[in-house]
């Protein structure tokens, strides 16, 4: 344990040893991973095939909800949500609606920033689009953004009201108008509305395309 | 997920097998040289005639 | 010279020679390296407590959602990376380069060249993480956990952090004397590898992100591995420099720390993958990455015994000075953190504890309770050697060392008692996720108290510290056993 150059060919070759095992291997095995069909069928040799004219996933990310991706990374969002899937057995991810199946490595090839995450003070998001979609979901995500209490009471999330703007009714409310009940606490002063940004727009288009709502070869949707 | 083809996991094993005959080459290689002889005179390399062995270094700076 | 050691072999090498020539004196190398240091540990107490202020701020909005939300640059998520990158890269590597670079240019026992190169080095390490911090909290943080700094000012960590290495290896090559001391190879350990780690996450998932999952697998390689081949390594070589230093007595046994050196680099490199347990990686990885973790246990038990039959016998002394308080209380934390460590990586246990914050609460059993603490132990060690004067006051010493060890003991309970409920009940599909979040709140108001503790601590170790650096000549000492006297004056 005198010598530099053992101890330097010692330390050096325990680093390669864990890169090599976990980083190299992983990108060997996962790097070409593909989009695929949702199943798939045997040819004339039997060989498992991709049926033709069907739709590959997982969906490549693109668009506004691209744009939305900034803004949710900017943010911080995943410091309290995480976006993976755990088994049915292994957990309540299934159970409690969050997804309907586990979330595997081709889930996440076509996206250029990967944000599982590791904690859940909030729910798991990597279905959330499954569970909120349309206007519909357009207008909770709002509501909930611009004051997390107007949908979840009692929940930690803070507030992200930087994102909207509060402004003057101009004639006819504006049909971009966070619809939050005149009643609420949370409402705006009377006479006024409030109204996303931009980032708050694309954010809620991000998080309306956050879907596993299609099967895999290797792990199809539980029903 | 399980593994579909274990082959894969093929280089990582050869791997690890070289590199355990490496380490053991190493360590037996390192001995002959006398790097694990008198291995108990390297601990008390920390002290010196300032600051000796047996004699306490620190204390509280209002306590003698 | 008084011989209260049990430990001695038959023959004493004559370490110590009167030839200059040969070995400098231990005063010598402390003056050669003093700017460094001691520009490196101010740097190390002014993140400190922006990282402390910064901490505050994150766990009171946990329990207080809409304390501080008027802007986006103080929202969660934004403060949490700030606090946590001040904390690691502002405290942790200013007071390793504080201190571990100080130890290895004792053991190296040469006076240092080339100190200017590490001003340059802290200079630009503090520049770039400044600038880094500012960006992330503007909006530009990357949201990839523990790399949180944008591209524009990663290269200046990266230039800052080779001229560090290159100027420890040049210290260890040019180093007089054969022998080679434990916390040598743990410090040249982590020296070569915290680079290479963080060079390659950086490529791998920053600059030329790598497809899918391939990049949160390295991201965590890399994560964890900044925890077991970085904070670990350079806080094990300060413990294993301090305990037979201030006792006066030989590392219990020399064979011991030789399987604790490699089989910690062995098998902390594999664990990493286990915060993806139950995620999108193949089984085949968690499972190694879950014995590796079990497979910890044995440097762990290596480094306790070690210590433990060093400091046997010696325990009313060692109570008796400020630095084996905290660096004993490290060393007794890392043998517990470790433990639960390897339990957390045990399928059935990660199952509850995964997503929750019982990990917070183990990630800083581990970053304070063990290398914060053994760390702030080498600097009250190592700055009086520096400045030729003792600290201002030991009241201040012992409020921080109490706010620091009741503050991180509470917060460890809280979050860990409270995180393991969160686990069981988010398992539960029957309770609803809001009254999971309800349930965690009061455990998480017991960790802002913690956190107010641990402020308590910081200022008292700041106001400590600047008045000793200040109050020029007012503390000279007279007879306690530090360097501060002749040998013929000495308490031999």
């Amino acid at each position: 344990m005198k010598s530099l150059p053992l101890l330097f060919l010692g330390i050096f070759f325990m680093l390669a040893f864990s890169f090599t095992g976990i980083v190299l291997t992983s990108h060997v095995q996962f790097g070409a991973l593909e989009q695929t069909t949702e199943s798939l069928e045997a040819d004339e040799n039997g060989n498992p095939v991709m049926p033709e004219g069907e739709t590959l996933y997982p969906l490549r990310e693109g668009g506004v909800a691209l744009q939305g991706k900034e803004v949710y990374i900017s943010m911080g969002c995943i410091y309290c949500h995480s976006q993976q899937s755990r088994r049915d057995s292994f957990g309540a991810d299934v159970a409690r609606g969050w997804a309907q199946r586990a979330t595997v490595p081709r889930d996440y090839i076509s996206q250029s920033r990967v944000l599982l995450g590791t904690m859940r003070t909030g729910p798991d998001l990597v279905n959330v689009g499954g569970r909120l979609q349309g206007d519909g979901g357009r207008e909770w995500h709002h509501k909930h953004l611009y004051n997390p209490q107007i949908t979840s009471k009692g929940s930690n999330m803070p507030s992200f009201a930087f994102l909207y703007k509060v402004q003057a009714i101009d004639g006819a409310p504006s049909a971009d108008a966070v619809a939050i009940p005149a009643d609420s606490p949370y409402a705006p002063p009377a006479g006024h509305e409030i109204i996303p940004t931009h980032r708050a727009k694309v954010l809620v288009e991000y998080l309306l395309s956050l879907k596993i709502d299609y099967s895999l070869p290797e792990v199809p949707i539980l029903d | 997920m399980p593994v579909e083809n274990y082959l894969e996991l093929l280089p990582i094993i050869v791997l690890g097998v070289f590199f355990f005959a490496i380490t053991v080459f190493m360590l037996y290689w390192a001995a002959n040289r006398g790097h694990f002889r008198n291995m108990e005179a390297q601990s008390k390399v920390i002290f010196t005639e300032e600051e000796p062995e047996g004699v306490f270094s620190d204390s509280f700076p209002d306590k003698r | 010279m008084s011989d209260s050691t049990d430990n001695t072999e038959g023959t004493v090498i004559p370490y110590t020679t009167n030839d200059p020539s040969i070995r400098a004196e231990l005063s010598e190398i402390d003056r050669s390296i003093r700017s460094a240091s001691i520009f490196f540990i101010v740097s190390a107490v002014g993140w400190l407590l922006l990282g402390t202020i910064f901490a505050l701020i994150a766990a009171i909005k946990l329990h207080e959602p809409s304390f501080a939300v008027g802007t986006e640059y103080t929202t969660f998520g934004r403060m949490r990376a700030a606090h946590l990158n001040s904390m690691a890269l502002g405290f942790g590597n200013n007071m390793i380069f504080g201190v571990c670079l100080w130890i290895m240019a004792r053991l190296c026992r040469a006076p240092i060249r080339h100190g200017g190169l590490l001003l340059i080095a802290g200079a630009f390490w503090n520049i770039g993480l400044t600038i880094g911090i500012a960006g992330l909290i503007k909006g530009d943080i990357t949201s990839v956990e523990w790399l949180e700094i944008p591209k524009y000012a990663t290269p200046l960590l990266a230039i800052s952090y080779i001229l560090i290495g290159i100027w420890g290896v040049m210290a260890f090559r040019f180093r007089k004397g054969e022998h080679v001391y434990v916390s040598q190879w743990y410090f040249l350990g982590a020296l070569f590898w915290f680079p290479w780690l963080y060079v390659i996450a950086q490529i791998m998932i920053i600059w030329a992100p790598a497809q899918g999952v391939v990049q949160s697998i390295t991201n965590w390689w890399f994560a964890h591995n900044v925890l077991g081949l970085w904070l670990t390594p350079m806080a094990l070589g300060v413990a294993y420099y301090l305990i037979p230093k201030v006792l006066g007595r030989p590392i219990y046994s020399y064979y011991l720390s030789v399987l604790g050196f490699w089989s910690l680099a062995l098998f902390y490199n594999w664990a990493g993958v286990h915060h993806l347990i139950g995620g999108p990686v193949p089984v085949w990885l968690i499972s190694a990455g879950i014995v590796a973790s079990v497979m910890m246990v044995i440097p762990v038990v290596v480094v306790a015994i070690n210590h433990h039959m060093t400091v046997v016998g010696l325990h009313r002394e060692g109570w008796r000075s400020p630095t084996m308080r905290f660096v004993v209380f490290g060393a007794i934390n890392y043998t517990f953190v470790s433990l639960i460590g390897s339990a957390m990586a045990l399928r059935d246990v990660n199952l509850v504890t995964h997503f929750t914050h019982f990990t917070v609460g183990h990630a800083h059993h581990g970053a304070y309770g063990f290398f914060g603490m053994i760390l702030f132990g080498g600097v009250y060690y190592m700055m009086p050697r520096m400045l030729q004067r003792e600290w201002p006051s030991a009241a201040l010493i012992k409020i921080h060392f109490w706010g620091s060890a009741l503050g991180i003991l509470l917060m460890v309970f809280a979050l860990q008692i409270g995180g393991w409920f969160q686990g069981l009940q988010m398992n539960n599909p029957e309770i609803a996720f809001l009254d999971v979040v309800q349930n965690t709140m009061p455990w998480l108001k017991a960790r802002s108290v913690s956190g107010f503790l641990l402020l308590v601590a910081h200022v008292a170790f700041a106001v400590n510290f600047f008045w000793m650096l200040f109050a020029a000549g007012k503390f000279r000492t007279k007879d306690t056993p530090t360097l501060l006297h002749t040998q013929e004056e000495g308490a031999a």
